[in-house]
């Protein structure tokens, strides 16, 4: 997934083929990136096609001599980070989605599922809702270290913000999950 | 929490940024520490959730459709754009070239005798259409 210098050099020159080539090319990547921060389908295809947007207006801006990945990461995640999630109602159907194409009736198990399968899903949900639970700095520092798989030192890049900082965050992050955990296991 | 030990020796492990004799001093404390062997097991357990919750696979729905339409609304936008502002910018030439006439000499007087010459030809026009109508119409 790199865009090569020819297709960015159409975009500057605002190409519309090669802007949907470009944007075709990171789609998934972005709708994940904003699906683990906002943990819920809209959201993250609003934010999706916020960063496009945002893409289209600053592609000027963007250094060609630099690689494209981290300069759209950035904006990602500052979009992310600027995103107001909108007040969701707290009533759930029982066929409402809980996570991905999954709804309740599945999560309750029947008499074929073993126990290592429910004790799995009822981990998956602790983590997912632990996820949710967490600020959005704390939320956006496991997302760059677990998909992103980055190095402390780059997410302190990233966030512009001091690498101790960065390494609290993340530590705070797990053990909240942790105290989740330790709540349920109880 | 009782245990003072060095809980930042386990996020190390976890991060495996630890150092070789930290990982010893860890093997060895988490032998006897019922404490720390609880946090360090829930915590690999969080470790392995998250790297599954990042990494597990998502469908995508509609997003092609999505993107053709954003790149279309952009263009249509920029283009939308550059039209009103060459619209703006005719005007405003088209308004500072015909400020000039203001400031040439005579050019109120001009202005005056032209005013003057034109309610004066309305006038004589009307006068003569008033007549070629009376001697069309049937008088009574």
């Amino acid at each position: 997934m790199y865009a090569d210098k020819k297709l960015l050099a159409r975009c500057k020159k605002h190409d519309r083929t090669a802007f949907v080539e470009l944007f075709k090319m990171y789609e998934k990547y972005l709708y994940k990136l904003c699906y683990s921060y906002t943990q819920n389908e809209q959201d993250a295809l609003d934010l999706t096609q916020e960063v496009y947007i945002k893409v289209f207006k600053n592609i000027e801006k963007y250094n060609d001599k630099m690689p494209f990945h981290p300069w759209l990461r950035k904006i990602a995640v500052n979009t992310c980070l600027n995103y107001k999630r909108k007040i969701s109602s707290d009533i759930i159907s029982l066929n409402s989605e809980v996570s991905e194409d999954k709804c309740l009736e599945d999560i309750i198990p029947d008499g074929r599922d073993c126990e290592s399968e429910v004790l799995g899903r009822e981990l998956g949900r602790i983590i997912k809702e632990g996820i949710e639970d967490l600020g959005p700095k704390h939320r956006m520092v496991l997302i760059l270290r677990y998909y992103e798989c980055l190095s402390y030192e780059e997410i302190a890049s990233v966030l512009n913000e001091p690498l101790g900082t960065v390494k609290t965050n993340i530590y705070r992050a797990r053990n909240m999950l942790k105290e989740k955990l330790c709540e349920v296991s109880l | 929490m009782s245990c003072r030990f060095d809980k930042e020796i386990i996020q190390k492990y976890i991060d495996n940024t630890i150092e070789p004799l930290e990982r010893i001093f860890l093997k060895e404390h988490l032998q006897y520490c019922e404490e720390c062997r609880g946090d360090f097991n829930i915590l690999m357990t969080a470790e392995n959730e998250l790297d599954k919750f990042f990494n597990k696979g998502i469908e995508l729905k509609d997003i092609d459709f999505m993107i053709e339409n954003i790149v279309d609304n952009c263009i249509g936008d920029e283009q939308g754009g550059i039209l009103s502002h060459s619209i703006r910018i005719g005007k405003r030439i088209a308004e500072n070239s015909s400020k000039f006439v203001n400031f040439l000499p005579g050019s109120k007087y001009v202005k005056k005798r032209v005013n003057l010459a034109a309610t004066k030809s309305i006038s004589i026009i009307s006068t003569i259409l008033r007549k070629q109508l009376d001697k069309l119409l049937p008088s009574d």
